[in-house]
């Protein structure tokens, strides 16, 4: 069929760009304005703090003196000081323990709490209990059995061993102490996770095993752990950014010490913005915590990534 | 008149509209720079010849409110009620002698007064009298904090100035030429040593020790590590009372200080300082006469030095404070010496000042100060007055020792026991004058604790937390 074109007379004028848009908004402006107060919450509460932190970070900031711009010269501290060096040592070794610890245990209690067996509702309750106690209050529990003249622990390990027994008189020994109390905080969260994966695994799957031969380990391999990966994947993600960033579990139980051995980048950022009011040297360290905890979620997403295609 | 209607779109975009104006005005309104604080100058001038009277004169005004941030509310110190009474009693006496003033009690926490007192000069918000720390004197010069109280001070007698500042915790308020705060009372520490124990391993429990070199000999005779017992108990933990009662005392002793106040630097590696800690080292791991857990993450000041020593478990108890002579009587190691009278006795446990060659001990009080930002400055030392009265000072229960010299002339101190109290209190030292005294007391507590953690090199560990503290707060 030929076209017939109108001549340009009578064709309407071509609308300008900017007047079209502006016909759009106002014909769809309802979802803009409904959106409106969940942008503005947002930039108030993540653009805002984000930028000032960036802005305090370049400041040397005083209790009661005020604030001075110093470019970079935070982080050039951070960058040459063995403290900082030491901080981000003691938060690696603790993310490292506290994962090596409380995943395999957060997996064993997920596959028990899973099952159908008498008594588990009580279990799963009690192994809750962790999770729902302030990090402080457990942690001065902890100190408690600890507590180097009359903890429990202390008594019956110095017992045991013929010698006294000091948990914290070494940087491994408190090491070892916020790691034990950290996994053993954490493990209830990545257990339920787990177990939510556990329980949307088909049961045809295992019944079909059996028939195939297997045995309870293969199922576990073969079944149960590749089919678990998402949610292990987001209880170890979870686990990490909130132990990178940890810093009351870790301040009740050692306040970082001895010396500065388990002194966690959170823990030192603490110090630096609460106890000495050093605002601009915390936002540095702040950035830095950020940084870490962006670089723990890239690797994780890569490692996912990478298991996927394979 | 006809019905407007309203479509549920056109109420949605309405109600939309209205919602992101307030939530945006919200936001800039929380935006906004705060108007600035009035000029200190304007507020509270220096007190002239008009406004500040005798001291025992009426505040200028007529009448109104006296702002009193303390930490003695139930909010803030349950265990207090001594305390809270105390101050009851001083608010209503000031009120009753000062008709048309009323005093208000701000709640503030201890540990928290100093940073808010800064914190609210910042913001412009007005106390008048408040507590204060003497170890952060320098900190509140540097913030401009508290008013000079020198031109009020210099109206009261020569006689009543005396009786005042002879003490630590007045000095220690004394700083950049202006006087920021008064100590209330003293509170200084002894080397509280346990007489039966000292008797046993036959040494006398009425000499005196006067050297660091005594101390040590006599914990080896009296340390039995098996039951418990040792010859000095040391607090080495994650606290300011490392360096404040145990590291400062031994540099004294060793003829040297940790901060060079004319540099403004700290001297952690000068020859007095790697002496004490070597010396500290050598009780804990070579001599093995101090408690191996003094210096564990997380040791316990309390119960290491006045848990254990009113326990039996310790011969000797450096840093026991003023404040514990209490805990003494209450396990019968004295009779009769608290509260304080002239029948104090000593029985199982006994004091002397710190041996060494400066017999010196870390002495502090908390101190009373009139904020930058106080609009009643006249009337806050007027009521500073009225608690600093001799009969106010002696009841106050959280004052120590007493702030004013006379007061230890009266018969309930002038036993034996009360006179050692007095030699301590004249013979304590502040904390360094640096506005930076939290970080250098905790950088120098970590490297107590790494030294005897990892048994690391004194002077090499010394110098890297000397250099870490000093890269940064140097010359400031």
């Amino acid at each position: 069929m030929a076209s017939v074109s109108k001549p340009l007379s009578e064709q309407p004028a071509r609308e300008q760009p900017a007047t079209r848009l502006m016909k759009g908004l106002r014909r769809n402006a309802l979802p803009y304005i409904l959106l409106l107060p969940l942008v503005v919450i947002l930039i108030s509460f993540l653009a805002i703090p984000f930028i000032s932190l960036i802005y305090y970070s370049l400041q040397r900031t005083e209790l009661g003196v005020g604030n001075v711009f110093v470019g970079l010269a935070n982080f050039n501290i951070l960058l040459h000081e063995s403290r900082f060096a030491a901080n981000l040592t003691a938060t690696l070794v603790y993310l490292a323990g506290v994962l090596v610890l409380s995943v395999p245990m957060a997996y064993f209690a997920a596959v028990l709490i899973s099952s159908n067996r008498r008594g588990v509702g009580g279990i799963r309750t009690i192994f809750l209990i962790p999770w729902v106690l302030a990090p402080v209050v457990t942690a001065l529990l902890f100190r408690t059995m600890l507590d180097p003249q009359s903890g429990p622990i202390t008594i019956a390990m110095s017992w045991l061993l013929g010698h006294p027994f000091y948990l914290t008189l070494s940087e491994e020994g408190s090491r070892l102490l916020i790691v034990l109390h950290s996994a053993w905080r954490s493990f209830p969260l990545e257990m339920l996770l787990i177990a939510a994966g556990i329980t949307s695994i088909p049961q045809e799957l295992y019944e079909a095993a059996k028939v195939d031969g297997a045995g309870l380990w293969q199922q576990f391999r073969r079944i149960t752990l590749p089919l678990t990966r998402i949610p292990l994947f987001s209880a170890v993600l979870l686990i990490s950014v909130y132990t990178v960033q940890d810093a009351e579990g870790v301040y009740a139980l050692t306040q970082g010490g001895p010396g500065y051995g388990t002194e966690v980048t959170g823990v030192r950022l603490f110090k630096e913005a609460f106890l000495y009011f050093n605002i601009g040297f915390a936002s540095s360290i702040g950035i830095a915590l950020i940084t870490l905890s962006v670089l723990v979620i890239v690797i994780y997403f890569r490692i996912l990534g990478q298991g996927e295609k394979a | 008149m006809g019905k407007v209607k309203v479509s549920r779109r056109q109420f949605l975009q309405t109600m939309g509209v209205a919602a992101s104006g307030v939530a945006v005005s919200g936001i800039l309104a929380a935006c906004q720079v705060p108007a600035p604080p009035p000029q200190a100058a304007n507020v509270t001038s220096a007190p002239t010849q008009e406004s500040t009277t005798a001291p025992t004169s009426a505040p200028a005004a007529a009448g109104g409110t006296v702002k009193w941030a303390e930490f003695y509310s139930l909010l803030t110190d349950a265990s207090g009620k001594l305390n809270q009474d105390w101050i009851a009693g001083v608010v209503k006496q000031f009120e009753d002698e000062n008709a048309g003033w009323k005093v208000e009690r701000e709640a503030i926490k201890w540990d928290q007064i100093d940073q808010k007192a800064i914190l609210d000069l910042t913001a412009g918000v007005d106390h008048d009298l408040m507590f204060s720390s003497p170890q952060l004197m320098a900190k509140h010069l540097k913030a401009d904090t508290y008013l000079d109280l020198t031109p009020w001070i210099e109206k009261m007698p020569k006689a009543e100035q005396d009786d005042l500042n002879w003490s630590p915790g007045w000095k220690s308020a004394t700083v950049g030429g202006k006087q920021i705060g008064i100590a209330t009372g003293v509170h200084t520490r002894t080397l509280a040593y346990n007489r039966d124990i000292f008797k046993a391993a036959d040494l006398d429990p009425d000499k005196p020790l006067t050297t660091l070199d005594e101390m040590v000999e006599v914990a080896k005779k009296t340390t039995k590590a098996d039951q418990d017992i040792w010859g000095l108990g040391m607090f080495l933990g994650n606290s300011r009372a490392t360096i404040e009662l145990y590291y400062a005392p031994i540099v004294w002793s060793f003829g040297g200080d940790f901060y060079d106040s004319a540099a403004q630097k700290a001297t952690l590696t000068g020859d007095a300082s790697i002496k004490a800690v070597q010396w500290i080292y050598d009780l804990v791991h070579t001599h093995q006469v101090t408690p191996p857990y003094s210096f564990a993450s997380d040791a316990d000041y309390n119960n290491l030095i006045m848990t254990a020593f009113t326990g039996g478990k310790l011969a000797q108890s450096m840093g026991y404070g003023s404040y514990w002579i209490g805990a003494m009587q209450e396990k019968n190691m004295t009779t009769g010496c608290f509260p304080a009278t002239a029948e104090c006795k000593v029985g199982t446990g006994g004091v002397m000042v710190q041996p060494g060659a400066a017999r010196a001990q870390f002495t502090n009080a908390w101190c009373l100060s009139i904020h930058k930002l106080s609009k009643n400055s006249d009337a806050a030392w007027k009521l500073l007055q009225t608690i600093f009265k001799p009969e106010n000072l002696r009841t106050y229960p959280d004052a120590g020792l007493p702030a004013r010299l006379s007061a230890w002339e009266s018969p309930e101190y002038s036993s034996d026991f009360y006179k050692i109290w007095l030699d301590a209190a004249k013979n304590g030292r502040p904390m360094p004058p640096t506005p930076y005294y939290p970080e250098l007391a905790d950088t120098m507590s970590a490297a107590m604790q790494e030294i005897l953690s990892k048994k690391s090199d004194i002077p090499g560990t010394l110098k890297k937390f000397e250099d870490e503290w000093n890269s940064k707060y140097s010359g400031q």
